[in-house]
């Protein structure tokens, strides 16, 4: 779990303002404070595209009065914030560079220091906070809590007996703006060390987090031509270009494979996929080759396991499901199909990789030099034959492709007899889909 | 005011009826599909072609589309591969399509696959557009259920021309895997029937035809045409491989009597979620992905199968479903009986003679619908105005099953069209081929 | 038979009698066994107010409504024609003579809510009023009880397996509430014209278990969503919000007499009960704040019911919560911060043939069209204050393009 980064530590003024509130605060429970910061950002879309968003950086986390920097880069989706399975009061200290007022939001946790909603009066600046005036049917919430003023101001997010599970915080603030922005980041946190929740143990995790992105309307927020009266008044005709996991299309190398934070895996070890949903639209993530168990959703656990290859994901849906691992690479993609980058012609969107290195083994090469036939018989731990095992050989210095071994199911092995091979081969190397190679000297 | 005369108990003999209404009403009670040919060491083969064609909707359009050919006959969607629990399968792909489609390939939801030939691609082994090479995709089917298979090549583009199919895999335990999913009781049917939902852009389908494949943007999907087994309404009612829809040879017809199971195997074809509605009664979902609602897997059947009267099938997923019926708790005698009248085989015994409840109204005050047989009974027929086309001569009681997306009972702005299908519940004397 | 005759006897007295009857008029009437004074409820004696009524049976009830169109007002004051089912006063106060002018663009949203307790009968006339604003069309009407459990064609309300009612005529539906739930009714006739138009209606059928205090995770009950037995749907609130939405092009499309844009459909008015936020929240009637009731462009009150959900902390709150869009699903969530606890759908106990609880938690849940849940939140934990329900799929929190509306509505905790 790579979530904490140490480096940077320059004191910046914020850091200073945001350790003398969390300082400030009653030292009886168990205490996680993160210090985040929202501001624009600019990302970069698979083919190149700038598109304007909103979203957060982390720029300290104190636990029980240790502070440790983050690093501060504001990212699209946030950085994921773990809870250690010991804190049970999370405050989030927010910074606000936006242009506009913001709030913090975490759907499935209570907040306790709440002191909204707001409203407006209408889409007029009027505001009216806490608590809709009696007989006003015309006031429309802006906030769902307390605001933190824009360009600069600070505001502090407290929520007591923080859940167990896998969450989506997000902006509560004109949310289908502010959300569709990328003010969106997951957080984590274990019910006990190795337990995502009372029984429910796992070896190692991964947070997916899908989104979506509208240039057209991303655009207009950032130029302040979006809203009521505004060039663009609302979403409603949104219509997404990119489709996103962890902030990146494919064939983006970070899902090419997805788990390379958690390497090595080793076959079965149990690995807990946290899916989150910070989508407008369902999508759902589909495993090619596996099943998991899915054991939670919303950071509601199940009462038993649901053993499926498909994870239907509403807007702000989270579920945890559990796959036992396997050597392999097992593609995982949007069933919905959203796997392009903006429609081109060629895989994107959508679509990532687990790829867990087999380990080949060449049990047998044989050369017939009356047959000029060269045959290899191999086995790989990636199961059912889904790794393909490609042979070449080295013959005085001089690579030769000779092709795919088959899979034979009766044998639990692959195996070959290559024609054509004129002289007999050095050394014949296998080189697995999945990622694993073999060589061995042909006798 | 004049009172609508109530024939009661009145029988039709069914197979006089079953002659006047033609073939077209025949249901069958498994689902239409290929088998394979078996290799002596005992795989399992299936030979599918990726080829262009063309089919019809209902709105008396036809469009270019991509599917799955046995031989030189594309079909939409492919053909339902039927094998049994722990069979070796060994589907053979050809890439016919034109060039300008590209590669194309097959992935299998649920089965772990070991592909090899033609070129690697992003999700699997792919067969380039040369009517010659040859992909082959061998799996072991070892859990039964009902599964799909599509493109895995630009699937957003080639699943939506068409080339998906079903996979259905017979349980290999138990005295009768002909009339259970899984290998349990709990997943007993008498009769089973294939929901295999797709959806359709009319605008990809122009300007695959006229443009270049490589040209489309498929971000802009927006469906219009919507298909049940690869018809839309109402020719999911034409019989199985209709003469005049010779690339959609599947219907959707169901038959039963009342107290009878259905196995309803719903597979999501298409990228969207269709909410799929029965009328007449909730159904019993009992599987999803293939795998049963289990506590203790393997052991305890679909303890956790939960009740509904709508289920959403989702893109790339597969639901199994038992759905029933028996009049329970109407508060009247379906069948119109007087209390001495005897009781039909199966008839919810605590409504038998109570009366029809309500006085009808004149017959100039309604419109009759082309499936009311003119009384409200089962197997009773009764007066039908002039020019009613009496579709319903064995008196049977019609369920709509459809898209509770209403919008999708239409094909391309026409209705009614789309995903419409229709139940029917037959008189206990009415034979069901 | 000869009950049905015994029906007819008292009904034909009363028409000879009190109101007059014209032969035209036969094809408008409404059907109430037992009720003699036409107030639409059985009258246990008869008219000599000492002779038990042969015909009573308390276990019926007797609605009339009106299928025909009108006018509806948006979140953001556009104002789209529509149609509905209306609310038909008995014959005692409005006489049948008088219904078909009376109900004349009188459609409302949600449709007239139906209450039933298991065990009731209901005989539902529905009463076809035609279409003022579209005297071309000659459209039937139905009424579909949607999951209504072995439902038989007659009253499914499908016009195609079912005789429907012509203009100028009524038809009594006869339904028999056996299974407790959440449902709701709807016209289908050419279903996804007429449900886009607006006829839809909300329909509970209580359990014969309320009343029976039942203790359940430290609470007691005296209401339940389904006869659980051990008290797990009991509630201290309900309040249903039921889904519609329109697709304000499709709507002038029709009233201009165009031809009806199908293939073009994508609702862009997504509403709880009938209105978009702010107006979910709206409380207006005729009794508090009667001068801010959301009129139709007709000045009629065509949209009665909020959906404000208030409760105090610690109880527990129903929510049936359905969706019949006729072209989206939508996603549900709370700020609550507690869960909701999915223990029924379909008019269903969440509970599996074998009995096992197969209930549920989620803070997101996502509603196909025509599907119903019942979802119980405990709201033990959550500090007094105003929180809100809305589509987490954010761009339905729009009415029409305007922002900040749409699929919302607010709790009040205190």
């Amino acid at each position: 779990m790579m979530y904490r980064k140490t480096g940077n530590n320059r004191v910046r003024g914020w850091i200073l303002a945001l350790f003398l509130l969390t300082v400030s605060a009653p030292a009886a429970h168990a205490d996680i404070t993160f210090n985040l910061r929202a501001a624009p950002v600019n990302l970069t879309m698979a083919d190149g595209v700038v598109v304007p968003a909103w979203g957060y950086a982390l720029v300290s986390t104190n636990e029980d009065g240790t502070t440790t920097p983050g690093d501060d880069v504001v990212k699209v989706p946030g950085p994921t914030l773990v809870v250690p399975p010991a804190q049970n009061r999370v405050t989030v200290s927010l910074i606000n560079q936006l242009p506009e007022e913001t709030s913090l939001h975490i759907l499935g946790q209570v907040l306790s220091n709440n002191s909204g909603p707001v409203w407006t009066e209408g889409h007029t600046t009027v505001t009216y906070t806490g608590s809709r005036p009696a007989e006003n049917y015309t006031a429309r919430v802006r906030s769902f809590s307390h605001e933190t003023a824009g360009s600069g101001g600070v505001g502090s997010y407290r929520w007591d007996n923080f859940r167990p599970g896998t969450y989506l915080l997000s902006s509560g603030t004109n949310p289908a703006k502010q959300v569709q922005m990328g003010l969106v980041l997951p957080m984590v946190k274990d019910a006990a060390p190795g337990q995502a929740y009372t029984g429910v143990a796992y070896d190692k995790q991964l947070v997916v987090l899908f989104h979506e992105i509208d240039p057209v309307i991303q655009r207009a927020v950032a130029d302040g031509n979006y809203g009521y009266g505004k060039t663009i008044p609302s979403s409603s005709h949104r219509a997404p270009k990119y489709s996103l996991i962890n902030g990146k299309s494919y064939p983006d190398a970070s899902l090419n494979p997805i788990n390379a934070s958690i390497n090595p895996i080793t076959p079965g070890q149990k690995i807990l996929f946290r899916f989150v949903s910070a989508c407008l639209d369902t999508h759902i993530p589909q495993f090619l080759g596996t099943y998991l168990n899915a054991v939670a959703e919303d950071g509601n656990p199940y009462d038993f396991p649901r053993s499926q290859y498909a994870f239907e994901l509403p807007a702000g849906k989270t579920i945890d499901a559990i796959f036992t691992a396997t050597a392999g690479r097992i593609p995982i993609m949007d069933a919905r199909l959203d796997v392009t980058n903006a429609g081109a012609p060629t895989p994107g969107g959508m679509i990532a990789f687990l790829g867990v290195t087999d380990t080949v083994t060449i049990t047998k090469a044989v050369y017939n030099a009356a047959g000029q036939s060269l045959g290899v018989w191999a086995t790989s731990n990636a199961p059912g034959g889904t790794a393909e095992l490609s042979a070449s050989t080295s013959t005085g210095g001089t690579p030769a492709d000779l092709g795919q071994l088959i899979y034979r199911a009766n044998f639990g092995e692959y195996r070959e007899v290559f024609s054509g091979v004129a002289a007999k081969p050095d050394s014949v190397t296998l080189t697995s889909s999945a990622g694993g190679s073999a060589t061995v000297a042909v006798p | 005011m004049n009172r609508f005369s109530i024939t009661k108990g009145l029988r039709i003999f069914g197979w006089m009826t079953v002659l006047l209404l033609g073939a077209s009403l025949t249901a069958q009670a498994a689902i239409d599909g290929i088998t394979g040919t078996k290799n002596p060491d005992g795989t399992v083969v299936f030979n599918l072609v990726a080829r262009k064609g063309n089919i019809s909707t209902s709105d008396g359009d036809s469009f270019q589309m991509w599917g799955y050919a046995v031989g030189n006959r594309v079909q939409y969607p492919g053909p339902t591969l039927i094998v049994s629990q722990g069979d070796r399968i060994m589907v053979r792909l050809k890439n016919a399509l034109p060039a300008t489609a590209g590669n194309t390939s097959i992935t299998f939801p649920g089965h772990q696959v070991s592909a090899r030939g033609g070129v690697a691609g992003t999700l699997t082994r792919e067969a380039p557009p040369d009517g010659a090479t040859q992909v082959i995709y061998e799996f072991t089917a070892t859990e039964p259920g009902t599964y799909l298979y599509r493109s895995g090549t630009r699937p957003d583009l080639q699943v939506e021309m068409g080339l998906v199919g079903a996979l259905i895999v017979r349980p290999g335990g138990g005295p009768d895997p002909a009339h259970h999913a899984y290998n349990h009781a709990d997943s007993y049917f008498d009769q089973e029937y294939l929901y295999f939902i797709t959806e359709m852009d009319p605008w990809i389908h122009r300007q695959v035809e006229f443009t270049p494949a490589s040209a489309v943007d498929t971000t802009k999907y927006f469906p219009t045409n919507w298909f049940i087994n690869g018809r839309n309404w109402p020719d999911v009612m034409s019989p199985a491989f209709a003469k005049w829809l010779p690339t959609q040879p599947y219907n959707c017809v169901l038959r039963m009597h009342p107290g009878q199971k259905i196995l309803v195997r719903l597979v999501g074809g298409g990228r969207d979620i269709h909410p799929m509605h029965l009328h007449g009664n909730n159904f019993w979902v009992i599987a999803e992905d293939g795998r049963m609602f289990s506590s203790n897997p393997g052991v305890s059947g679909a303890d956790l199968a939960w009740s509904d009267v709508t289920y959403k099938i989702a893109a790339g997923r597969t639901a199994d479903a038992i759905w029933s019926w028996n009049a329970e708790k109407l508060g009247w005698d379906i069948y119109g009986h007087a209390p001495g009248d005897p009781m039909e085989p199966g008839e919810y015994a605590p409504d038998h003679g109570k009366p029809f409840p309500v006085v009808l109204p004149t017959r100039d005050s309604m419109t009759y619908g082309p499936f009311y047989s003119g009384s409200p009974f089962l197997g009773a027929g009764g007066d039908l105005p002039p020019g009613d086309p009496g579709l319903n001569a064995n008196a049977g009681y019609f369920y709509m099953w459809h898209s509770h997306t209403e919008k999708e009972l239409t094909s391309n702005d026409i209705w009614p069209g789309g995903l419409v299908s229709f139940m029917i519940i037959e008189h206990p004397n009415v034979p069901i081929p | 038979m000869r009950k049905l005759e015994l029906v007819m006897i008292p009904l034909l007295a009363v028409f000879f009698l009190g109101l007059g009857s014209v032969p035209s008029q036969a094809a408008l009437f409404v059907q109430c066994p037992g009720d003699w004074d036409g107030d639409m409820v059985p009258n246990e004696f008869l008219p000599d107010g000492v002779t038990p009524n042969p015909d009573y049976n308390p276990n019926v009830v007797c609605m009339h409504i009106s299928g025909g169109d009108g006018y509806l007002r948006m979140a953001d004051g556009t104002d789209l024609y529509a149609f509905g089912f209306g609310e038909v006063p008995p014959p005692k106060q409005v006489p049948l003579r008088r219904v078909m002018n009376r109900q004349s663009l009188k459609a409302r949203a949600p449709a007239p809510h139906i209450e039933l307790q298991e065990g009731q009968e209901l005989y539902l006339t529905l009463t076809n009023v035609g279409m003022t604003m579209r005297p071309d069309l000659f459209d039937t009407h139905s009424v579909h009880w949607h999951g209504y459990p072995n439902a038989a064609p007659m009253f499914d309300g499908l016009p195609e397996p079912s005789p429907t009612p012509n203009m100028g005529a009524s038809f009594t539906y006869y339904y028999y509430a056996g299974v407790p739930g959440t449902y709701f009714y709807h016209c289908h006739v050419e279903a996804a014209e007429h449900m886009q138009m607006g006829m839809i209606g909300t329909l509970h059928v209580h359990p014969s278990q309320n009343g029976t205090p039942i203790t359940y995770g430290g609470k007691t009950f005296t209401k339940f969503a389904y006869n659980d037995g051990d008290g797990s749907t009991g509630y201290h609130k309900d309040f249903h919000l039921q889904i519609t939405a329109f697709d304000s092009n499709f709507h002038i499309q029709h009233e201009a007499v165009q031809p009806l844009p199908f293939a073009d459909m994508h609702d862009n008015y997504p509403m709880f009960n009938g209105r978009g936020y702010p107006d979910t929240i709206n409380l207006s009637n005729n009794k508090v704040t009667p001068d801010k009731k959301i009129l139709n462009k007709k000045g009629f009150w065509a949209q009665r019911a909020n959906s404000l959900v208030t409760a105090t902390s610690g109880q527990t709150i129903l929510l049936r919560i359905g969706n019949v869009s006729t072209t989206h699903l939508y996603t549900i969530t709370t700020t609550l911060g507690v869960p909701m606890k999915v223990v029924g759908q379909g008019a269903a106990q969440r509970k599996s043939p074998a009995g096992v609880d197969v209930t549920y938690e989620a803070n997101v849940l996502n509603f196909g069209g025509g599907q119903a849940y019942d979802v119980l939140i405990d709201t033990t934990g959550v500090p007094p204050g105003t929180y809100f329900i809305y589509a987490s799929d954010l761009t339905n929190l729009s009415n029409g393009d305007e922002e900040r509306g749409g699929l919302m509505t607010e709790v009040v905790i205190n």
